[in-house]
């Protein structure tokens, strides 16, 4: 019981199954992903001189987001092999 | 100022929404805020600034508050079946890569200062009696479901590291460095104000006012000698031990 890993991820866990992936919170953190670098690239289009070092806001995020999705991903895989 | 006022409130809101409503509905509020934090710092300076200019004050707030919400998503999609050490390393990984970039983007540093290590260590060893007496109150289950020596290990080091040392680099070497940037006198509250918050998936107030009582404790202390090794080795004795050793000890 910390406030990563506490009595609502948990209950999170238990009702996690491969088939109830679209209602799940993962799918949120994939959507954010895809939000943010789309975002992240139309500005960086738009404003290339003046707001590149601000994109390094993006980054903080994003970076950690792409590891989470990375592991979703795998722990979804090694869900569904037999 | 009044922005980042309500980030704030925001974020115990969607805490509370996790709990109450459901982690979908929580993970959304989470993700609406992590997206406006961001672009609140990407795109809070002046138009007149010049490029290569440090960012001012509230966005860098922004970009710190944004690890908030990006840790409770974290925590939610990685969420396992197995609550045990590889739970921890798996939501502790996007965590470190959060807290390393989030400290060089910000230019937090000198969060481990040379000086003043004995001291920092003989705060940390507070986390023992600390963790007993949090025990001794709330009385949590065990983790570890395996009593055998390195199941055990392995658990309190994981818990240690990920729920002790991670949490102190986010809430107290991060949040709290620059949120005093802005608001010195507020900072220690708001602080520990979303650090409690984050607790609400405990679903026990017990377990959240103790906490709240502990980031008051260790904001001030980390505050007082602007090092987070002793709050950070602290927490982590304080996490381990109520989670994994004492629940062993006494049953």
């Amino acid at each position: 019981m910390t406030s990563l890993v506490s009595e609502t991820t948990l209950a999170v866990a238990r009702a996690a199954a491969p088939d109830r992936l679209a209602l799940g919170p993962a799918v949120v953190v994939i959507a954010v992903l895809a939000v943010l670098l789309v975002e992240r690239e139309v500005l960086r289009a738009m404003h290339a001189s003046r707001t590149a070092p601000r994109l390094r806001g993006f980054d903080l995020v994003i970076a950690p987001l792409l590891l989470a999705f990375g592991l979703i991903t795998a722990t979804r895989l090694v869900d569904l092999l037999p | 100022m009044l922005a980042l006022t309500v980030y704030g409130l925001l974020i115990v809101v969607a805490e509370a929404v996790v709990v109450l409503v459901g982690p979908l509905a929580g993970a959304l509020v989470h993700a609406g805020l992590l997206v406006a934090l961001v672009n609140h710092a990407v795109l809070a300076p002046e138009a007149s600034e010049p490029p290569t200019a440090p960012a001012p004050p509230p966005a860098r707030v922004a970009s710190a508050l944004a690890l908030v919400p990006l840790l409770r998503l974290v925590s939610l999609a990685l969420a396992t079946k197995d609550p045990g050490p590889y739970a921890y390393v798996v939501v502790g990984g996007p965590l470190l890569v959060a807290i390393v970039l989030g400290a060089r983007t910000l230019g937090v540093r000198g969060l481990f200062p040379r000086k003043g290590v004995a001291r920092e260590a003989l705060a940390g060893l507070a986390g023992l009696p600390l963790g007993l007496g949090a025990f001794l109150l709330l009385d949590p289950p065990a983790f570890a479901r395996d009593p055998s020596a390195p199941e055990v290990a392995a658990v309190a080091a994981a818990v240690f590291l990920v729920g002790g040392v991670l949490e102190e680099l986010v809430f107290r070497g991060i949040l709290l460095r620059i949120l005093s940037e802005i608001a010195p006198r507020g900072a220690l509250a708001w602080t520990s104000l979303l650090f409690a918050a984050s607790y609400l998936g405990s679903r026990s107030i017990a377990v959240v006012a103790v906490f709240a009582g502990l980031g008051l404790l260790f904001g001030w202390w980390a505050g007082r000698t602007g090092s987070i090794l002793g709050v950070a080795v602290a927490h982590g004795l304080v996490a381990a031990g109520l989670v994994v050793v004492w629940p062993l000890v006494f049953s």
